[in-house]
């Protein structure tokens, strides 16, 4: 990938403010970082590549065990625990209606923050943080079309690689958990 | 900008905390002024409260309140001095206030904010007040007989107090007792509920010499219908002696007018003529010395402007260093924690075994054993000690339901009595807050639907006003809440039919309806819409909403009407939410708990005991019909093909409330455990029959169940069968 590569530690270091090192000691705190350059983090679902920006997201875990709840749609693993905090798991793969790829070592969870809640994204594997300057954002998938367009915010140009913004709201859409037919089905 | 933040909630807290406390004191003062006449102290302490409030409103820059607590303070000392009577317009001005003091409230996301808020009209209506005050002043009975050394240190209420008191035809006594000065604010608050029975205290006065380096002596100024040797009686102590107050008309007093209160004889010899009955005779004399804790007290009392205020402000000023406002999530932060700690013990408790399967360490694993115990006791006491914290009194919410009382009936029209008892029960802070809305449309329903207007009680030979009953109690594990009505019950038959014109159920389905099942329809989503709840005799705002929400805090909802009688809402809850006591199951490899407070039994029950009905499954319980509900199949699960049990015998969790019961098939019970809930996210919390999530263990997470909506299911199932279309989830 060309652009900007970065180690995601570092890129971590750099969005947060709480982490103070040797650096900030010897500039005063006083690091410019360009407001306008947004930073996204790249992963891979079923073989193609997808982005969020980095401020939606907490933390990237391993893979945990997750409880299966009943009633609820298929892209729902269950909810998992991480640290106490008690969150709904999604395999993205299903999610966005990818056939869903052989889990290996690199898949990962990706913590967001919704709401004010979080939720587990599984994805097959993290890739890299990039900037994205707005000029290179595509607002509205415009040629693109078909099931997938709802969870898309926009397309990011990096190079000439292209990355699916995914858009949270739609993700996370509460009323897609629950699965309505089931009620039903329970009484028959 | 924390500091602010935490200043303002800290601010809104304890303004909300003293506008409770007065909006209770005047509901009590209204019930007062409808019987006996309000009691001065109640109106005292109306006042104290708006004073505070001024004081704190003060302190923060919260002008509009400070604005509106100072118009209050002036409305309610006119009150306190009787030169207002505290009639209907009154209250009502006062209840507005609290209205007001609320929305003030409310939105203040910035300092001192809630601007928008006018409370001109209601400073109007205040002020209104004061121009009507009644300039009754009259010509005034001389008091002089009462002693000019008393007169001139009364307050101008003190001595308001003692005119109301000689006009009621009271006897006037001073009580002269003396104190330790260590234990002056018990002694002196257990002498004035002793002489409260018999009276009303008009001041206390400090004895002029009477004092020592460890005693101090007071004058206390007595209004009361008692005689003098009642009194004598009632306040039979050595250090305490009664002497009474008559106008120079009848017998001259000897004691008041031997100057600046006469001080007593050192007590030891025999009681002067005026301490006439027996046992009012002190004890050792102490050495005399008018030091400075005369000086002292003097102060105190002259300076106070309030006689309750001397002793209360003691009690007040303690119980405001022992108290702890605490934000609801540290503790909810705190019980996490526990929980945790909980697993980690459990896991010390495996790494146990593990180490009592090696010979060598039989010493060691021993003393683990032990230790492990031990910590396991204090963590159970460190739970419980949380879990008390989290306790308050469900008279919070009644006190602002009896306002919401207050409020629609008068909007209505309709006089409605409301009696509460039970508001001492304690529930989980949590619950106590989700409580207030779903009772608050209860109550709603009862005085709008429910209670008919006064035309109609009196021709049904019923009482022109209405009745609603309020009332808590623990039963068991568990917390009842009942509201009870005496107005015109629910018609089921009408119920019914409007039930099966929404589609709720077809004709047939009907037909085998009994009431108790028709009445609980209003329960169904779909069957309350707007105009349903005017064209239905009974009520219908939103009983779905309120079941739910009931369902949200692992509670039940049931209902009984009496037709023309009166209806009985029923809630049953458990005391906290935060830890329960959990029956762990298995189902088809899943493991769920169920909480016990809903369990009924559980009981292990052969294949061919089970019976059909149209198609369901049945058993035979205690000679009633039991609906059984494969968990399995209900959630969709796919059975393992385990023979783990014998396929002949079948585990079932006899769930619910008394007349609505289910069996749920399960495959396994794994035992009980106390367990910390932990609410589901948003997107999942919906999940029909799914109430919550808990750890079991070796971070384990394992859903609870939602009892009330299953046992909704089954009983739906067996009764109504199924096919009823607007069972739509939610």
């Amino acid at each position: 990938m060309s652009g900007e590569r970065e180690d995601l530690w570092q890129a971590l270091l750099r969005s947060g403010e709480v982490v103070v090192t040797d650096e900030d000691y010897e500039h005063g705190y006083k690091r410019e970082v360009r407001q306008d350059l947004q930073q996204y983090v790249t992963f891979r679902v079923s073989g193609e590549v997808y982005g969020l920006a980095i401020h939606e997201i907490e933390e990237i875990s391993k893979v945990f065990q997750t409880t299966h709840v009943p009633r609820t749609a298929d892209f729902l693993l269950g909810i998992g625990n991480v640290r106490g905090r008690i969150m709904p798991v999604i395999d993205l793969a299903r999610r966005l209606r990818l056939r869903p790829a052989e889990r290996g070592r690199a898949a990962r969870v990706l913590i967001v923050h919704f709401n004010d809640e979080p939720y587990g994204l599984v994805v097959d594997e993290v890739m890299d943080v990039i900037r994205i300057p707005p000029e290179a954002m595509e607002d509205k998938p415009g040629g693109l079309t078909g099931t997938r367009a709802e969870y898309i915010r926009a397309l990011g140009r990096n190079g000439k690689d292209l990355v699916i913004i995914l858009h949270l709201p739609a993700l996370l859409d509460a009323k897609d958990f629950v699965k309505v037919t089931v009620y039903e089905e329970g009484r028959s | 900008m924390t500091s602010i933040d935490q200043n303002a909630t800290e601010f809104i807290a304890e303004a909300q905390e003293i506008i409770e406390t007065f909006s209770r004191t005047l509901l009590e003062l209204e019930a007062q002024s409808r019987g006996s006449g309000p009691e001065p102290d109640l109106i005292n302490a109306a006042f104290r409260a708006i004073h505070s409030l001024k004081g704190l409103a003060g302190l923060f820059g919260a002008s509009a309140i400070g604005g509106l607590s100072h118009s209050l303070e002036n409305t309610l000392d006119s009150l306190r001095l009787g030169k207002l009577d505290l009639s209907r317009p009154v209250l009502d001005v006062l209840f507005e206030a609290i209205e007001v003091f609320g929305r003030l409230l409310a939105p203040q996301g910035e300092e001192g904010g809630g601007s928008e808020v006018d409370t001109e009209p209601v400073l109007t209506r205040l002020r209104q007040l004061g121009e009507r005050e009644a300039e009754s002043a009259g010509p005034q009975d001389s008091l002089e007989w009462v002693g000019e050394n008393i007169l001139s240190v009364l307050t101008e209420y003190e001595e308001h107090r003692l005119r109301e008191n000689i006009k009621a035809g009271r006897n006037l006594y001073r009580v002269h007792a003396k104190f330790d000065i260590m234990q002056i604010d018990v002694g002196l608050e257990q002498l004035k509920d002793k002489m409260k029975g018999y009276g009303e205290v008009i001041t206390y006065l400090p004895s002029a010499d009477g004092s020592s380096d460890d005693a101090i002596e007071l004058d206390i100024l007595l209004g009361s219908k008692g005689t003098l040797g009642e009194i004598n009686g009632a306040l039979a102590n050595p250090d305490v002696a009664v002497h009474r107050l008559t106008p120079a008309a009848e017998a001259p007093p000897p004691v008041p007018s031997t100057g600046r209160l006469a001080p007593l004889p050192s007590a030891a010899k025999p009681a002067p003529p005026v301490m006439s009955e027996g046992p009012s005779r002190r004890a050792e004399p102490p050495p005399r010395a008018s030091g400075p804790t005369t000086s002292r007290t003097v102060v105190t009392t002259t300076e106070e402007p309030d006689p309750a205020v001397v002793a209360s402000s003691e009690a007040s000023l303690r119980s405001l260093s022992q108290t702890v406002r605490v934000d609801l999530r540290r503790l909810d932060l705190l019980m996490n924690l526990v929980g945790e700690l909980g697993l980690v013990q459990a896991n010390l408790t495996g790494v146990l075994d593990e180490l009592r399967q090696l010979d060598h360490s039989a010493d060691v694993s021993r003393e683990l054993r032990v230790q492990i115990r031990d910590m396991h006791r204090k963590l159970a006491l460190l739970q419980q000690g949380i879990l008390d914290v989290r306790m308050v009194p469900i008279g919070q919410v009644f006190d602002k339901l009896a306002r919401v009382v207050r409020k629609l009936s008068r909007d209505l029209d309709k006089e409605i009595r409301l009696v509460i008892s039970g508001a001492e029960t304690v529930l989980d802070k949590l619950i106590v807050e989700e409580l207030s809305d779903p009772l608050m449309h209860m109550i709603r329903n009862c005085i709008d639907h429910g209670i008919e207007p006064a035309v109609e009680r009196v021709a049904l030979d019923k009482l022109p006003g209405g009745k609603i009953e309020l009332r808590a109690f623990q039963k068991g594990n568990r917390v009842v809440i009942e509201v009870e009505d005496d107005g015109r019950g629910m018609d089921w038959m009408r119920i019914r039919d409007v039930a099966v014109r929404r589609n709720l159920l077809n004709a047939e389905e009907a037909v085998s309806l009994t009431p108790g099942e028709a009445v609980n329809l209003i329960f169904q989503p779909g069957f309350s819409t707007r105009d349903s709840a005017t064209e239905v005799s009974g009520r219908g705002v939103g009983m779905d909403i309120v079941k739910t929400n009931i369902a949200r805090l692992s509670g039940m909802i049931d209902v009984t009407t009496d037709l023309g009688r009166g209806t009985t809402f029923s809630i049953t809850l458990p005391v906290t939410l935060a830890i329960i006591q959990a029956l762990v199951i298995q189902s088809a490899g899943h493991t769920f708990c169920i909480p016990l407070n809903s369990v009924l039994e559980s009981i292990m029950v052969e294949t061919r005991e089970i019976g059909t009905v149209e198609g369901h499954e049945v058993i035979t319980l205690g000679g009633r019909t039991l609906p059984l509900l494969q968990l399995s199949r209900l959630f969709g699960l796919r059975p393992l093909n385990k023979n783990y049990r014998d396929p002949n015998r079948l585990y079932v969790v006899v769930v619910g409330l008394a007349q609505h019961r289910v069996g749920l098939v399960v495959d396994e019970l794994l035992g009980q455990q106390d367990v910390v809930i932990k609410p589901l996210g948003s997107a999942v919390r919906n999940v029909p029959g799914i109430a919550g999530a808990t750890e079991l263990g070796a971070n384990r997470t394992v859903l609870l169940l939602d009892v009330g909506r299953l046992v909704d299911e089954g009983v739906r199932q067996s009764d109504v069968a199924y096919n009823l279309g607007g069972g739509h989830v939610r």
